[in-house]
This record gives C-alpha cells, structure tokens and sequence, in this order.
C-alpha cells in the first residue's frame, strides 16, 4: 500500500501532463487531483493502521559503488507515517483548490491548456516530498529534496514568460542548490564516517564514531551534520537562505501554498529524521537554535513592514520555521522529539491555510498584491475573512489554540520559552520578542486585507468577486484539520512535564502574544493613520526593514556582480588576450603562409591534418627501426 | 564470433569507403542515401556492439574478447575491452546514430560530411579498444584529422584559423605523448598495454637539471601523458582551443568532439597513468586535483557571461568534464566508478544539449542567446527536453548527471574534503549559467517577430530527442547499468594503485 501511495501522485502527474489531449483539460485536472486524493485516504489508513513496528518496503535498487549500496525504499515508521498524512493531505487540497483558482490565469490566453502542466507539476511536486519523507538512507534523502527542488523551480517558473517568475526560480534553484551542495558533502562524510549510508546503519555506528576534531576543533560527525543542516537550513528558509521565499511567492497560491508549507518544512522533517544524529552533537544544535532564533526575530521584523500581501506571507513561514528550528535545536539537547511531530503538521496546514486565504484574496483583486489599496473584504469575501481569521487565530495561538509559531502551553508550562531561557537568557528574550513580531505581523495582513473602509477605487472594489466554490470548500476542510492538528497538538504536548520556571517566563510569550495583537490592532483599525506617520517619521528604518535589511542587495553586490564582473574578465582577458592571444598570435603568423602555398578553400588545415599524420607515421617508424622490430 | 571487436570498429569506415566511392553528386537524393548509408551503418555498429555487452563476463576485471593479429613492420594489432573501454564503446555505438539523425537537415556536402563521422566513429572505437600502444597513439591522435578537415570545409574562413589552433594546441601534446610511449618500449620492451600494465617502471629519483624528480621515469612519464590528455579532456590553462573549435563545427561535428572525443583524455588517464605510473600519479596528484578545481570554478564563471549558446554550453561542458578527472584522481572505488559514469552521462546529455542548440539554429539561423527569447511558446516540446537535459546536466538526482558528481564527490571527499567543496561550489554557479540561458532562450516573452512562427520538434527530432531522455532517466534510475560492469575492473584497478602506494611508503 505504501508504495501505491509514493506513485499514485506520479501516475497523476503522468496522466496530466502526457494524456491531456485525450482526456481534456478538465480530465487532466481530476485525473491529478484524483490520485492526489487517493494517495491521501491511504495515507489515513497507514497512519491509523500503523503498529509502531518500523518497516522497509523495498522499491529499487539505485545506486551502487563498492560498499556504497543505496536502494530505493520506503521506511515506514512514526515519522515518515505522519509526513505521508501531511504531504498527501494538504497537497490533495491544493489541487482541489487549485481546479477552482486556475479556472483563469492572467498569464495565459483563455484557450491555451495550461492547467495541465500546472497539475502535473503539483503532483510531481508531491511526488517528490513522498520520496524526501519516506528516505530510508541519506541518498534518497539527497533525490526527494533535489527533486522537490526542481520542482519548486518549475513551479515558481509556472507563468514561464514572466521576468520576476523567471528570476525568482532561478534564485530558488541557486540557494537550494548550495544546501543541495552542503546536503551531498555531509552525506560523502557520514559515508566516509561510517561506511554507509542506510540510517539504520549509521544510527547504529554513532556511539562509536571518532571524535576527535578534523577541522576548527569539529569532529566529522559535528561537521558532517553540520553540512547537512545546510541542506536544511536552505530549504526551510532561515536566514542567509531565506531570500528565496518571498521571491518564490510569485508562483500561483495553490503552489505557494505548498512551496511556503510543505516544501518549506522538508527542512525541519530532514532535522527530524536525523534526531539521533545531531542529539550528539550540541554544537551543531546550537547553531541549529540561533539560526532559528535570529530567523524568527528577523523575518517577523521584516514581514511587519511589507505592503506586498505574499511577499509577506513567504517572510511569515520563514518566521515561524524559525520558531520550530529553534525548538528543533533545543528540543534535541533534551530528548524531545514530540515537538517536531506535532508542530510541523501544525505549521504546514496554518501556513497553507493563509496562503490559500490569500490566494483567494489576491485572485479577487485581479491579482492585486498591494496590501495598502486592500481593505473592508470582510463584506465582499466573508467565508475567506472567516477562515483567513481562524487560521490566523490558530498560528498566533489564541484561545484553546497552542500556536505553532509561539509555542506555548499554557498546562505545560511554554516548554520552549522555559528551555530557551535555560538555555541562554538571550535566546529567551529573542524567541519573544519575535513571538509578539510574528503576531503583530499576521494580524496586520489580516486587518489590512478585510477590516476598515476599503481603501481601493470603488469600481475595482465593487468588482470584487466571489471565490469559486471549490476554493471555499477546501478552506473549510483545511479548517477542520487545523482544528484536528489543535487538539492533538494539545493532547501531545500536556504529555510533557515542563521545567520548574518562574512563573515571568511562563507568561511572557503569553505577555507577547497579546501585545502583538494589541499592536496590530491599534495600528491598524483604532488608528490607521499612525503607521504612515510612523514610517515617515522613521523613514531609514522603515525602509530598511521593507528592503528586507538589504541582504538581497547586499548578495547582489557582494556576490553575484563580482561574479559576473570575474567571468567577464577571465573570458575577455584570461582566456581572450593571455591563452588565445598567445595562439591567435602564431596562427595569425601561420595562417597566410599556407593561404599563399594551398588552395583556397581548406588547403592549409588539410596539410596540418597530412603534417600530423606524416608526423605519426615517421614516428612509428622510427620507432620500429629502434627496437627492431621487437614490439 | 572471435572477431567481435574488429567488426564493430570497422563497419563505420567501410560504411564510409562505399559512401565515397559510389555515391555521387550534391543533390538531395544524394545527400539523403548518403545519411541513410551513415545511419544504418552506425545502427548496424551498434546492434554490434550490443553482443559486446550480453557475452561481457561483468565478473572479470581484465581485458575481454582479445583480438591479436602481427601485422607488418613488427607492429601488432590487438584489441579488447574491460569495464572501462565497454562503457565509452557503447557510448559512442549508441549516439553517433542519433547524432546523424540528430542533424538530418544537413545539406551541405553531405556526403563528405557523413564519411568524416564515420571515420571518426572508428577511430574512437579504436582508441577505446586498442591494446597496443602504437595502435592507441594511432587511433587517438588520428581522430584529430577528420575533426580537422572538417574545420576546414564546413568551417568556413575563420574554421581554418581554428583548426590551426587546435593543431597548435594538439601537436606538442601529442609530440609529448609519443616520447612517452617510445620511452615506455624501451624499458618494457614491447607494447602491449596488457604487459605494461603489468610492467613496473623504475620509481626511483632522478636528477634533470639539478632538479630531483619525486617519482623518477614514472613521474615524467606521466607528466608526459597528462599534458597531452589536459589539452583533449581539457584542463584549464589548457581549454582555450575548445569554444573556438566548437564555434566553428557545424553541428554533428562539434557533438562528436563534446561528447565523445574529449572523452579520450579522461579515458587515457585510466588507461595509462593510473595502473602503469602509480607513483608518479600519487606525485602529480595534487596538480590535477587543483588544476581540476581551478577548471570547474573558471568554466562556470566564464559561462555565466556568454552571450553565445554553443560557448556557454561548451564551458559548463568543460565545467562538469572537471568532475571526471577529480573522480580518477580520487582513485578510489566511488571515485573512478563516478568518474566513468560521468563521462558516459556527460556524453549523452551534452550530446543532448548540443541537438537542442542544433534544432534551434535549424529553425533560427542563430546561435546568439540574443537572439531567441520564448521559445517554449512555439517550441512545448523542445522546451521539456531542453529542461530535462539542463537538469541532467546539472546534476539533478534522477538523472544520469546525478550518479557520476555524488559517485566522484564521494570519491573525492574520502580523499580530500575541501576540494568536493570548490567543485560543488562550480557546480551551483553552472546552474546560474545554464538556468540563466534557459530563460533567456526557452522562457521569456514570445516577442521577436521571426521566431512567432517557429515549427515544434518533427517527429525524427522528437523520437531523438526521447531516446536520449530516456537513457538519461534509465542511467538516473539504473545506474548499475554502468556501475556493475565497470566494478569488477575499477576493483582491480584500484587495489593495484593502493599496493603501489603502500609499496612506495615503505
């Protein structure tokens, strides 16, 4: 059943992309949405069915190199049982939805099929997450998040003739290839480690491994997972790698969604399946924790100053990835891996859920993105307003909700605010601070997009259309599995016994909590006036946080020009005037002489080829008169 | 069949040698039979070369199917294939038929044209069996003169500076070469590459100069044979000679020298230097391995700023045939069996690669990225190959591309970490260069007027096309294709390296 499951979106994919003129458009779509859904009920079973034991079902041999020997299989356990739930669940949903949102496309003449081609990218998409989620060795690993890679790609590049889609696919393949880089040299050192690269195997050679430091007093498993969290790192966004995302935004909602959510938490998934690993080694959790930590505080800043409602959003999953890469880093010091198993579903229905809502939001607009000429679609979009503030209830943690973004429970104790202020005060004050920023942040696109007088021309306003029914319908199911998610996560975490902190560090993310919200409220429905005036009167800051603190800027001068600045030099002057110059020179010299002797045509490259031969000949025999023959 | 071998380097030129003698005239008949003639005979080679690989014993690490005949003025013609001759014999078998159907639109001097690949297909095939060092010297070298006189047909004016060029570039090497081998017969009286393989030439220091040799004969022996396979593979200060050549080939020709000649360096080095000059290996390879790393980055960074597709092709080609010699010189068994993998990958898809550039000169009459823009408008179809093969090329798991840069990186970093950075690092900056091109020629806005009527791939194209893929995907997926065949050999190889090396600690 679990290998149905892994091809059924491939067989979707296939039929949509390939077999679209023969069953149509719409044929296309439901054969992909289809085997998406069918995948999903599947993956239920599994999940409900699954007895704790863990098993490998076998696929196919791959690759095979003296004792390197990684087949392809399916490893079903805990973990990868409830990715499968995950990836298939929330995917199927977004082609459900997407059969209503890309019933038009601006992008494309009425009349050109470019449906299919966005279907089978989506189920190939999916595809591709079940290979990454169902690894059963650092290879295959290595083949679902490239190829998940490539599909983002595809993706984002969907509207093939636009610039900025264009750039911005180009930018992910970049940035997830240097992590696709760091992923393939920390799998080289685990291999050279241990001598394999089956998880189980190498799981089973951590306790004896060497560890004496190789390099700047690392060991080669500090510095072999310390490559891979690269890998990571890269794909969930975190900072230095997060530039990617806002960017990737560009890409239809139905694909955002998934890109933002799912493909976004490959990342924590990959940190999640190597638990065992990097439980041994605290530097690297460390690091683990701060670059979540200045993530979440980081993005949450910038997402707060953007009018671009899904450039955003894309900072708001950087945000909250951070959070959970934060506690990811913490958690392992500790042995508490429950966290990860329940705020990674946590985040990819949330994170889909808002996209989607925002999706449904931009498409009424006529693709409009400009948060400041949105507002008052509370009475144009109610369903969307209302599932929009549900799921933004649910990520800021209000009400019975135990937020994925600020972590906390109240029966429990915030075991993460306690860890992280066991861990270093700092870290503490930092996840807070970035807690009440990732609230103020999402309640701003909230009360921007739906509360107030609306601030656009009034014909465009008035027409403002409703969302497709099947895009309503996939919100309100998405909302019953948050809730569902809510619950368990609840249930989950109250399992866990908390540290004996001051009651202070307990509340605080609480404290933060509402002050975002408090924040988010007075700016931008009690007095909506005083974010212009404040953005004016700090100009410098404002804009440094809209620009993101310049790092794409900051890339583009440090790296890419000089780059290109490098190429254009070596190709004119290194291997132009020095290596060719040198050449050019002598055949330049060369060159006449033979015009003058041969025929016009081909006479001069002849007699090189005849002197070569000539040359070859009288070698050989000279060389056979020299050994007499004896050769 | 004891002459297995000998029949499949042969069909191509006797292909050829009908081709001229009874084919006459220019006229579209005519060049038609003569495309049909050159088609069905490397078919036929390859049909051929497919009972080479079912009667392969993959068990065995030595030569198979040995062929010996004396042959007069004491030479000795021998062939044979071991893991490593069968995986670049079957690559050639298998694409020098889609690359004549590949550039079906020729029309210029055809006939000429087809009997220069097929002469050049047998002398690949015999450079890639030769057992004997004459033979190889013979063979390789030899495959520089149709490469030659066909800069200088079809090249037009400038084609002959190039050509001189290359002679320029070609000619010392294998001047080099040859001293080498002559060397080499000395002291192991004979040349059989069987027996000198097994011969074991003096290690010990000598003194040039004043200048003490680490490594002694075997050093220089195999400076020897680096410089002239470096300016073959090519190895960065060494490539110039590569874009200016390929600018001038018309198509068939330039996939030829991408896909399959190149290979000819990388194949030496296997050949010779690591199983004859192991000593002198271990003292050149720190050389290699920079010079390699150095190939990688500068190929990448010098594609990012071309502005013709062939150049910006043929330098990530040069960038990811780095992956290869960083693979050899690893000399391990992850190392060499991603070495050999890469080059049969990077065969086909820059086989692929140059069949796209091929197609679309076909139909726009340009090779200038200017030149194109929104090309998948009109062209769906060479826009999903094209993607495909970028993705092979860069590597993507799932494609053959994959397999040989994790093989040699695994290789690499066994042997030194550092490096499998920098070469990744090349990797990551051919993705800008080949992603770039891509949107520039395929994605984009469909605004120039001339290309709005642009005709999809015909269905000869497309069939091309899809086998192409398909050995991509096959290769991605079955990798043991290759690497089971070559393991057995590769083993052996490397354990004669190894020996050699404890031996020359102690």
């Amino acid at each position: 059943m679990e290998t149905i499951i892994l091809f059924a979106p491939l067989a979707g994919a296939l039929m949509a992309g390939l077999t679209w003129r023969v069953i149509s458009d719409a044929g296309a779509q439901w054969a992909a949405t289809g085997f998406a859904f069918f995948a999903a009920i599947l993956s239920w079973v599994v999940w409900i069915s699954f007895s704790g034991d863990m098993q490998q079902i076998y696929v196919l041999d791959w690759v095979r190199s003296g004792t390197l020997d990684a087949a392809l299989a399916i490893r079903l356990d805990a973990i990868s049982a409830e990715m499968m739930v995950i990836v298939t669940t929330t995917s199927a949903l977004a082609h459900l939805y997407a059969m209503g949102f890309m019933e038009r496309d601006k992008a494309f003449d009425e009349g050109r099929s470019f449906r299919p081609r966005f279907f089978a990218y989506l189920s190939l998409f999916t595809f591709a997450m079940l290979i990454l989620v169902t690894a059963d060795n650092l290879l295959q690993l290595v083949l679902g998040l490239q190829v998940s890679g490539v599909m983002a790609y595809l993706l984002i590049a969907f509207r093939l003739h636009y610039k900025n889609a264009n750039a911005a696919a180009i930018k992910t393949f970049v940035v997830s290839g240097i992590g696709h880089a760091g992923m393939i040299l920390g799998v080289a050192g685990l291999y050279a480690l241990t001598d394999s690269v089956a998880l189980d195997d190498i799981f089973a050679a951590l306790p004896d491994l060497d560890r004496t430091p190789l390099l700047f007093g690392l060991s080669g498993l500090e510095l072999s997972s310390g490559l891979i969290l690269l890998g990571a790192l890269a794909i969930s966004a975190q900072i230095l790698f997060h530039v990617w995302l806002p960017d990737a935004m560009e890409a239809p909602a139905p694909a955002a969604a998934l890109l933002s959510a799912v493909f976004v938490a490959g990342g924590a998934f990959i940190i999640w399946r190597l638990a065992p690993i990097y439980a041994e080694v605290r530097t690297v959790s460390n690091l683990m924790l701060g670059m979540g930590a200045a993530t979440a505080l980081i993005a949450g800043l910038v997402a707060s100053a953007q009018t671009d409602i899904k450039r955003a959003m894309g900072f708001v999953a950087s945000a909250q990835m951070g959070m959970i890469f934060a506690a990811l880093g913490l958690d392992l010091g500790l042995g508490l891996y429950n966290i990860a198993s329940v705020q990674i579903p946590l985040f990819v229905v949330v994170q889909a859920m808002l996209v989607l809502c925002v999706g449904a939001i931009t498409r009424a607009f006529d693709d409009n993105r400009d948060m400041r000429g949105f507002g008052g679609l509370r009475q144009k979009l109610p369903t969307i307003a209302l599932t929009m503030t549900l799921a933004a209830l649910v990520a800021t943690g209000f009400g019975v909700a135990q937020s994925s973004l600020a972590v906390f429970a109240p029966e429990t104790g915030n075991l993460l605010f306690e860890f992280a202020f066991a861990a270093h005060p700092v870290t503490f004050w930092v996840l807070t601070a970035a807690a009440g920023l990732g609230v103020f942040a999402i309640w701003r696109v909230v009360f921007l997009s739906f509360n107030g007088p609306s601030r656009a021309p009034q014909d465009v306003f008035n027409a403002v259309e409703r969302s497709p029914t099947v895009m309503v319908v996939t919100l309100a199911a998405l909302s019953v599995l948050m809730l569902g998610s809510v619950v368990w996560e609840i249930n989950t975490l109250s399992a866990l016994t908390g540290l004996a902190a001051p009651a202070w560090i307990s509340m605080s993310p609480f404290v933060a909590t509402v002050l975002g919200f408090v924040l988010a409220l007075w700016f931008y429905i009690l007095q909506p006036a005083l974010p212009k005036t404040l953005a004016s009167s700090m100009k410098g800051l404002h804009e440094l946080l809209r620009q993101g603190f310049y790092v794409d800027r900051v890339y583009e001068l440090a790296l890419t020009a000089p780059l290109k600045r490098l190429g254009g030099f070596l190709s004119d002057v290194g291997d132009g005037r020095v290596l060719d110059g040198a050449v050019a020179a002598l055949s330049a010299r060369l060159a006449p002489s033979y015009s003058d002797i041969v025929d016009r045509r081909f006479g001069g490259v002849l007699l090189c080829g005849a002197a070569l031969v000539l040359f070859g000949l009288v070698a050989v025999i000279t060389w056979t008169v020299l050994t007499g023959g004896q050769g | 069949m004891d002459n297995l071998l000998s029949i499949t380097i042969f069909i191509p030129a006797i292909a050829a040698a009908i081709l001229g003698i009874f084919l006459r005239g220019d006229d579209p008949e005519a060049q038609g039979n003569a495309k049909w003639v050159a088609f069905i005979a490397s078919t036929m080679t390859f049909v051929v070369s497919l009972f080479i690989v079912f009667e392969f014993d993959a068990g065995d690490a030595g030569f198979q199917f040995l062929e010996e005949h004396e042959w007069p003025f004491g030479l000795t013609y021998k062939v044979g294939v071991d893991g490593i001759s069968l995986a670049l014999v079957m690559l050639t078998t298998f694409l020098m038929p889609l690359i004549i159907a590949g550039i079906w639109r020729h029309a210029d001097r055809t006939k000429g044209f087809m009997i220069a690949l097929l002469v050049l297909e047998t002398l690949l095939l015999g450079a890639f069996m030769a057992q004997d060092l004459v033979f190889f010297f013979v063979f390789a070298e030899g495959a520089l003169i149709p490469l030659l006189v066909i800069l200088g047909i079809w090249g037009g004016e400038d084609g002959r500076v190039s050509a001189i060029k290359l002679v320029l570039y070609a000619l010392p090497g294998a001047v080099l070469m040859l001293v080498a081998m002559v060397t080499m017969a000395f002291d192991a009286q004979t040349t059989d590459i069987e027996a000198l393989m097994t011969h074991q030439f003096s290690a010990d220091v000598v003194s040039i100069l004043g200048i003490n040799a680490l490594g002694g004969v075997q050093t220089l022996l195999a400076l020897a044979f680096l410089l002239s396979f470096a300016v073959k593979l090519p190895l960065w200060p060494l490539h110039s000679w590569v874009a200016s050549t390929h600018m001038r080939l018309p198509p068939g020709a330039s996939i030829v020298l991408a896909a399959l000649l190149m290979k000819i360096g990388a194949y030496g080095f296997l050949r010779f230097m690591l199983p004859m000059f192991p000593e002198g290996v271990m003292v050149l390879t720190p050389v290699v391995v920079w010079l390699s790393v150095i190939t990688i980055l500068y190929a990448a960074i010098v594609a990012l700023v071309q502005t013709d597709m062939v150049r910006l092709i043929t330098y990530a080609g040069v960038a990811h045939i780095g992956f290869v010699t960083l693979g050899v010189f690893a000399a391990n068994q992850q190392g060499l069996d991603g070495a050999i993998f890469q080059m049969v990958s990077h065969g086909v898809v820059m086989a692929s690669l140059m069949l796209v550039l091929s197609a679309l000169y076909d139909r726009a009459g340009s090779t200038e990225i200017a030149a194109y823009g929104g090309v998948a408008m009109r062209m769906p179809v060479l826009g999903f190959g094209a993607m495909m093969f970028v993705l092979a090329a860069l590597g993507v798991p799932g494609t053959s591309g994959f397999v040989g840069v994790f093989l040699t990186m695994v290789g690499v970093f066994q042997a030194k970490p550092i490096v499998a950075v920098f070469a990744l690092l090349g990797l990551v900056i051919s993705a800008g260069a080949l992603l770039t091109l891509y949107k520039k020629v395929v994605f984009g806005p469909l605004i120039k007027q001339s290309l709005k009527t642009l005709q999809d791939l015909d269905r000869r194209e497309t069939a091309v096309f899809a086998i192409l893929l398909g050995m991509i995907l096959y290769l991605g997926l079955f990798p043991g294709l290759i690497t089971d065949r070559t393991g057995a050999t590769v083993e052996a190889l490397v354990v004669g390296y190894e020996d050699a090396q404890t031996e020359a600690l102690e």
